[in-house]
Order: structure tokens, then sequence, then C-alpha cells
């Protein structure tokens, strides 16, 4: 499929309709205001069609220039530098200055680019690589604008008044910028883009340039009015620090001031010329290897990052205090999660300073070639991961198809086509949720012909229904499971998040069924799937010299089932079970309600 | 029947059922939830036409 954010050719543009330019007067230097020109679309127009941003050096300092004029920044200076195809197309540097990378910031790769970006990235448009060109300028300043606003740490000891005023106003910033990019991720937000969601800084810059420019990557028009409100309200929260005195630190060094390492903007993140394919036209994206659930992310990594490796086919395989940066014996240090590919490539993550900043090693093992990177932009060295690294051909991976799937899936894209696939599923799945109280956006409908959706367990192969994921609270089911039925299978499937939710949250749930063990396990359940679980707890419970995590595990699993099929039996029939059972049943749905009120 | 399984490495309770959800001997099997260690749930059935496939139907798996 041709990239995912187009509606007929265009990518909808959306003019903020709150924006009143008479409420940010102009040149008020310091106040950080808006609108150097009367509106946002002539500043566009005038940005866009007047400059060459892509060729000429002087036109991408005009705009920061205007930039600086119109939010009361300090001076920020745009720098080109040959960094080769490894590295950055852009960075943040610090509070002063934006990096280009010259081996990118070309007609040609501009070009492309725009056709890539096109409704992942604020301001690109396929048809247009100078609003490319300049969206990425945008999003670098947004990046050092933040910086700016965090201001320059002081002088001192960490004690004294300015560092600790600093480290607070530091402090409040990051965390304006991780509830906005949370606020994004939830189900009542929307992202200004697809790369807003990769973390809270480049949430922030991509808010920045949606502000500036009065427009988001993608989405529905009432969708993407909201975001873009959102987006303005966040930097009004910004600017309402104001930007401290003009610092003194023209020789800013990146690598003193690690929190900036997620201000990167990559195209590859890793060797080669960098190129890209466009994916054929109406295509689906591959299924294959990315609805293979993954299991529960290792100790200390966030999940998201865990689940994002599973979709692209990793493993995890363990951890280490330290990785191999080349071939030739030297190694980096620290707290590594390795992961591998049934291909043999492998890559290793850590984390940065921040929760979203990754530090990553892929070992390409057919090219023996090894690369590395910071920030969040490892998902795009990822998916350009297939390209020949100069070494000639090389097996093709899915992951280029699996990245688009991913952008899919933040945009909201990839669910809403799924209801379109299965108007009937979705019918029953939103009438169950509601009944249940549990969110629809958590269902998704999958078309075993796009693979993953056959297993081998004991040397014969079944496919899979489908799976619920408990840590995500994700419930797939199989296209083509019948129906009839449905609303069973929902209900029973439903209560097991349930129970994993309210579990998590309160400490009583487990207590009880702590405290009432024997009459669980007495009462059963009443029927023969339930009867089976608990059969299997006895077992492990008359071995000889039985493991206590062994029983734990049994009893846990046999209460679960008995759980859920009481649910699906209850489900359009008034069953009344023991009274343990029931106040077990209410305790959780009672506990699990909290969870979403909070 | 329920065993102890290792698929794909991961650790699972199996439960071997028929398509009404009775317990089943693994080789009659027409249903499997598997309850993998780490907490992630399976529903298969059994491979072959699609009357197989909807057998689920009448499943509370």
């Amino acid at each position: 499929m041709k990239l995912f954010f187009h509606i007929g050719g265009q990518t909808l543009r959306l003019r903020d309709a709150d924006w009143k330019e008479d409420e940010h007067k102009r040149d008020e230097g310091g106040k950080f205001t808006a609108g150097s020109s009367p509106n946002g679309s002539e500043r566009r127009s005038e940005e866009t069609s007047s400059r060459d941003y892509i060729g000429n050096h002087e036109h991408r300092q005009a705009l920061a220039d205007d930039i600086v004029k119109q939010y009361g920044l300090h001076p920020i200076r745009i720098e080109m530098n040959d960094l080769g195809g490894d590295y950055a197309l852009g960075t943040a540097g610090g509070r002063t200055h934006v990096n280009l990378n010259s081996a990118f910031f070309t007609p040609e790769k501009l070009a492309k680019y725009a056709k890539e970006w096109d409704g992942a990235l604020v301001g690109a448009h396929a048809d247009d690589p100078q609003a490319t060109a300049r969206a990425v300028i945008l999003h670098e300043i947004g990046h050092v604008a933040m910086r700016q606003i965090q201001g320059q740490s002081p002088e001192g000891t960490r004690r004294s008044k300015a560092v600790r005023e600093y480290d607070e106003r530091w402090r409040a910033i990051e965390d304006a910028a991780d509830r906005f990019h949370q606020w994004q991720d939830s189900a009542e937000g929307w992202p200004v883009s697809a790369y807003a969601q990769e973390a809270s800084n480049e949430a922030a810059a991509e808010a920045f340039a949606a502000q500036h420019l009065g427009e988001v990557a993608a989405g529905p028009p009432e969708k993407r009015e909201m975001a873009l409100k959102k987006a303005k309200e966040f930097w009004d929260e910004l600017r309402a620090f104001g930007v401290p005195g003009r610092t003194q630190d023209a020789e800013w060094k990146e690598d003193e001031h690690k929190r900036d390492e997620g201000g990167r903007f990559s195209t590859t993140g890793g060797g080669g010329e960098g190129k890209t394919t466009s994916p054929p036209a109406e295509t689906r994206p591959s299924e294959a290897a990315t609805t293979e659930p993954v299991g529960r992310p290792p100790p200390g990594l966030p999940p998201k990052i865990h689940r994002a490796l599973g979709d692209y086919g990793f493993r995890y395989v363990g951890k280490d205090d330290a990785v191999e940066t080349n071939y030739s014996g030297d190694y980096e240090e620290g707290d590594y999660y390795r992961y591998e590919h049934p291909s043999g490539d492998k890559i290793a993550v850590r984390l940065g300073p921040d929760e979203d900043a990754v530090r990553w090693h892929y070992e390409h093992v057919a090219d023996h070639t090894k690369q590395n990177g910071y920030g969040s932009n490892w998902e795009l060295a990822l998916k350009n991961a297939k390209i020949p690294f100069g070494k000639g051909e090389r097996e093709k991976r899915d992951y280029e198809k699996t990245w688009e799937r991913r952008q899919e899936e933040k945009s909201g894209q990839r669910k809403a086509k799924q209801r379109q696939d299965y108007p009937e599923q979705f019918h029953l799945i939103d009438q169950m949720a509601k009944k249940y109280n549990y969110p629809a956006d958590k269902f998704e409908v999958l078309d075993p012909a796009g693979g993953g959706f056959t297993g081998t367990v004991n040397g014969r192969t079944f496919n899979v229904a489908g799976w619920a994921e408990p840590d995500s609270g994700r419930i797939v089911m199989n296209s083509t499971v019948s129906l009839d039925g449905y609303n069973k299978y929902l209900a029973h499937e439903i209560f097991h998040q349930k129970q994993f939710a309210a579990e998590r949250n309160d400490p009583a749930i487990t207590r009880y069924i702590k405290e009432n063990g024997f009459r669980l396990e007495e009462d059963d359940g009443l029927t023969a799937y339930s009867r089976d679980w608990w059969g299997e707890f006895r077992t492990v419970q008359n071995r000889i010299n039985p493991e206590k995590a062994d029983m734990d595990r049994a009893r846990s699993v046999a209460v679960m089932e008995t759980l859920a099929e009481m649910a699906a039996k209850k489900e359009g029939a008034d069953i009344k079970f023991t009274s343990t059972y029931e106040t077990l049943y209410d305790m959780i749905n009672t506990a699990y309600a909290k969870t979403r009120e909070a | 029947m329920i065993k102890r399984e290792t698929i794909d490495g991961r650790e699972a309770f199996v439960a071997y059922l028929t398509r009404d959800m009775e317990p089943a001997d693994e080789d009659d099997a027409e249903l499997i939830k598997v309850i993998f260690d780490d907490g992630q749930v399976m529903f298969l059935t059994a491979s072959g036409d699609d009357a197989e496939v909807s057998g689920i139907s009448s499943a509370t798996c």
C-alpha cells in the first residue's frame, strides 16, 4: 500500500480554527509569540514558494531566523556538515544550532524522503520536497526551542538554589512533554504524526512544527483538529515558562549533554546510501512474522520496545553487560537486551538517559556488518536494514513492510481498515466491549492469509484462532472464526484481561484467591472444562515433593480459567455459580472498573 | 487433558478439548488452549478444512 496517510492522492491539511493571531502579537521578544505573518497559510506559502531549503543555505538560515523572531527565541544557527551516510539527516545542537547532514540534504534524497515521510512527519508532503526539507528543519528547531526554554544548567553545587530551580524547571518541561506524548497514545488522543509517537521529545518537536504550520500529518478531520489544538496547547504551556537569558555556549557539545540524545532525526541509522524503496501500490502490509505474540518483556525494558522488536520478528535471548561494536574486539558497556531474528540478524538495545532514548547496535550477520545509533529512530534503521549495505544483494527482510504496518498501527489507520474489512466482527466486538466495560480499541481482527496463523503442537498443525496479551490488553481474533458463539468467546477473553489488570492494581484480588484457595478448588467451577484445570492442579499437588512454584502456577491458571468460563457461561444466560466464585467475579469487575476510571 | 508443553522454547499449559469444550485426548483434540507461563493466552483449532476452523463457534475457549 502506498503510504498510509494519503487520501485520494492528497495529504489533507488543517487550519487551526482556534488559533487567534491577534492574541499572539509579533515581535514581543522573550514571550515566545506566534505570528509574524497574518495567518499560517500565508506564512507557509511564503516559506515554501520563495525559498529553496534544499539547495540554498541562506534560505535555510532565513527560516530559522524567522522562527527565532516569531517565537522570541535565541538565535539558532543552521549548519551543514558532511556527516556521511551512516549518520542522522539532522540533529538538534543543544540550544544553539541545528546540524543538517549534507550527505542527505540533496534534491534527490529529499524527493525520496518526501514520498516516504508523507503522513509520518508533520509538514512532509509527497509532492513537495521543499516542504519536506522545511519540515525536517522545523522539527529540529522544535528540539532546540524546547532546550532553550529549559535553559542552561547554572554553575553551583547540586544543592544550590539555582541548580535546584533549574532541575525543577527542566523536569517540569520534560513532564509536560511526557504528558503530551501519552495523550497522543491514549484512546482519547491523536498523534500529530507517526513520528511524534516515538518519544516525548519527538512528540514535542513534531508538535512545534504542527502548531507553526497549522497542520498535522494525518487522520480524520476531527482528529486532526483535536491533535492540532492539543499541540498548540502544549506549546502554550511550554512558552509560559519563558525563554531564559541568552546562552553563551556557542561551542555547545552534545556529548556533554546526554539529555539531547533523542534529538536526532535519522534516515537510515546505518551505512550506505540509505536508499529506500516504496512498497508496491495497493498491496497490504504483510502480517507475516508480525502477528505472533511475543511474550512478556524482560524486566526493565519498556513493553513497547519489546513489542516493537517482536513485531519485526525478533526474540529476546538474554541480557548482557556489554556489546561488541565491531569485529575488531571493541565493545561498549551497558545493560543491553539482546534480541535475535530468525534470519540470524541481531540487535542489542539499552535505555538511554530517558526511557525513550534507545542506544542500539544492529548486526547484519549475512553481510558481516554492524551499525549502531542513538535515539528513538531504531525502527527506521530496521526498516532500512533490508537494503544492501554496499556488499551486493542480500536476503530481503520484511522489516520495511513491518515498519509500514507499525506506522499504520500508530496512526490508527490499521484498526480503521480492519473495521472496514470486518464490520460484522467489530459490530459484535463493540457490543461486547460496551457491555463488559472493556475498551473496543484493544481488539484486532486479522486475516490469516497474512501468515502467522498456524502453530504446531505435539506434531499436529493447528490454526491459531486468536490470542490475548496480558500486558497490553490486546485481544486478536482470526477473521475466519465463525460469528456463531463469538460473544461467548469474547466474554471469556475479556474476563482474562480484566483479571490481569485488576490483579495488577488491587492486591485484594490476589489475597482473596490465596485465602479462599481451598474453597475455590472445592467448588471447581462446575463445568468439565474448569474441572479439567483443577484436575491438573491436583496432579501437580500430588507429585512427590511438588515445587511450590508449580503448584502456585497450576492453581492460578485453574482459577483464571474457571473465572473466564464463568464469564462465557453467564453471557446471554442468567447463571449463578457458587458464592466463592461470584464474590471473586464481582471483585474483579469492580477493581477493573476502577482502573478504567483512573 | 491438560499437559505441560514447550512451544517454540516457551513453557505452557496446553488443554486439549473437543469442540464442545469437553476434555479430549491430544490425538482427538479439535481445539486446544495454550496458556504460556509468561501470561500469553492462545487458542487454536485443528488444522484442516473450514468446518474445523468454524468449530470454534460453539466454543467458549
